[in-house]
């Protein structure tokens, strides 16, 4: 399953990124491990590195929580070095740049317009405790790690998705205000259009994203977590990827969703129905089956994004061993030893991360003590 | 300013901008209004007069305008009742007029395109082609940085080479 080309983040330097202030890091190309107690910014670390890949925090939607306390500012400069199987060798300096709530990237030192051209220059998968929820909580967190997929299968889908969400909040207006469907007939039949068009477009992408996902996510989940189990993945569509026949079900579906005053057919209403020996996962499984399955998803998603950009994407674990037992903590570093992904992760017990496969020099130790670091 | 500000009004044909008339009996009509040697069979809609402006420059099109002033825009409470399609569809419907052909060149944003399609099914019973404008790769751009979607608009849109 080895990528094309090996992705490994060589260097950076994190200013006033939530505690820590000035932070220089020299990763190893294989695995390192950050380690200190609470509180001292070991998941901020992890947190840097994921906004110099893409721009976003995934610990928060408000970026302006991530800038240090006493600081207007805050960045990341980090050097990637992309090796080709073949032998040749890319290096690029990215940066991350935040100002209030004004983001500023670049690649080379070209200011980079697009946020989702360079979200998708230097991949990343991050695995944090929260999303344990993934596999129980609301569709909207599956629907998003759909999305996070199509950015590298279907990158035009980052467009179609916008334009269906704008489309669907004016027809959603419509129904709110309107007296009648009788008064707003032509307003609703151009935005239905959109809706249809755009709303197919991401159908088909999501659909062609679970085909990818579901066969690694069943391979990855049989290692990770328990042989035996038969375990199913499916994409349940809310619209449908016939611009015609979607734009016909908006139509019929007028009187119903004045009454509601929403719409109820589109791919907002997705969901990645997750199943169990043919039970749906969400009330069979058990904690330790859920903690699998979310492994077994992100392992997934980090094998999908490998095939699609043909790139093994860089891995930031957070706290992984205290969610998990001893014994799948061990099962995911077999699983995760098969990748060639450079990994980041956090833990409060350093002692638990056991790498023996690994030669010297691929792996790399750091203490993380009140926002700064200690090579250990 | 102030003697700038009081000459200059709205053509009523199109909504460009227009001198005033001396008296206020005439009808203030826009030079490109005024221009009887345009095709009048073309009659490009745009949503502002700067869009206007743009496509007159490229010369792309010897016909008249219709200026919308504004988009559909149900969030901010502008509906097909306050586009003026009653005054399009009486400047198409004109006893001399010989429009054939209604480009709509409003832009390729949500509401933009929400407009072109509510103008098309209400332009289309009159019996005039509804075109729309292409969207794609801008000349000069190189396709290296042209970002995925305009690629994406250019590729759906594209034609066979005559």
């Amino acid at each position: 399953m080895a990528a094309q080309r090996r992705l490994v983040l060589a260097s950076c330097a994190v200013q006033s990124i939530r505690n820590l202030q000035s932070v220089q890091l020299e990763a190893a190309p294989r695995l390192n491990v950050i380690s200190g107690e609470n509180g001292q910014g070991k998941t901020s670390l992890l947190e840097a590195i994921y906004l110099l890949a893409t721009s976003k925090s995934f610990r928060t939607s408000r970026l302006a929580d991530v800038v240090h306390h006493e600081a207007t500012v805050a960045s990341v400069r980090g050097k990637w070095i992309e090796t080709f199987a073949s032998g040749p060798i890319l290096t690029r300096t990215q940066t991350f740049g935040i100002e209030g709530r004004r983001r500023h990237v670049t690649i080379d030192g070209e200011r980079i317009k697009r946020l989702t051209d360079y979200a998708t220059r230097s991949p990343v998968v991050v695995f944090e405790p929260r999303q344990l929820s993934i596999t129980t909580g609301p569709a909207a967190e599956r629907r998003t790690m759909l999305d996070r997929l199509t950015l590298f299968t279907h990158p035009s889908v980052v467009e179609d998705r916008s334009r269906y969400n704008k489309a669907l909040k004016e027809r959603q207006r419509l129904l709110s205000e309107c007296s009648s469907i009788r008064a707003v007939e032509s307003e609703l039949e151009a935005y239905e259009r959109l809706l249809a068009r755009h709303g197919a477009a991401i159908t088909q992408a999501r659909s062609e994203a679970t085909t990818k996902l579901r066969v690694a996510f069943q391979s990855a989940f049989e290692e990770i977590a328990a042989p035996g189990l038969l375990l199913e993945a499916s994409y349940q569509a809310g619209g449908c990827d016939e611009e015609d026949a979607a734009a016909q079900q908006l139509f019929e579906d007028r009187p119903k969703d004045l009454r509601r005053k929403r719409t109820s057919f589109g791919p907002h209403q997705d969901d990645l129905y997750l199943q169990i020996d043919g039970h749906p996962a969400r009330i069979v499984a058990s904690q330790g089956q859920h903690r699998a399955l979310t492994l077994a998803l992100k392992a997934a998603e980090l094998r999908c994004i490998a095939e699609a950009r043909d790139v093994s994407p860089i891995l930031l674990l957070d706290d992984v061993s205290s969610e998990l037992d001893p014994e799948r903590t061990r099962a995911l570093f077999a699983y995760l030893a098969k990748t060639d992904s450079q990994i980041f992760l956090t833990t409060t017990r350093q002692n638990l991360i056991v790498s023996e496969e690994l030669a010297r020099g691929e792996r790399r130790d750091f203490h993380v003590v009140e926002g700064a670091i200690q090579s250990a | 300013m102030a003697r700038v500000a009081h000459n200059v009004g709205s053509c009523t044909r199109c909504g460009n901008i227009a001198d005033r008339p001396e008296d206020n009996n005439t009808r203030a009509l826009c030079s490109i209004c005024l221009d009887t040697k345009r095709d009048a069979s073309l009659l490009c809609v745009v949503h502002r007069v700067q869009d206007l402006l743009s496509v007159e420059r490229s010369h792309a099109i010897r016909g008249y305008y219709f200026v919308l002033g504004r988009l559909l825009s149900p969030l901010e409470g502008i509906g097909a009742d306050q586009l003026p399609v009653e005054e399009l569809k009486q400047r198409i419907g004109l006893n001399d007029s010989e429009v054939r052909e209604v480009i709509i060149a409003t832009p390729p944003s949500v509401d933009g395109e929400a407009t072109a399609l509510l103008l098309s099914q209400q332009l289309k019973p009159l019996g005039v082609s509804v075109s729309r404008i292409a969207s794609g790769v801008p000349h000069g751009g190189d396709i290296e940085y042209a970002d995925p979607v305009t690629i994406g608009r250019a590729i759906a849109g594209r034609r066979d080479i005559e």
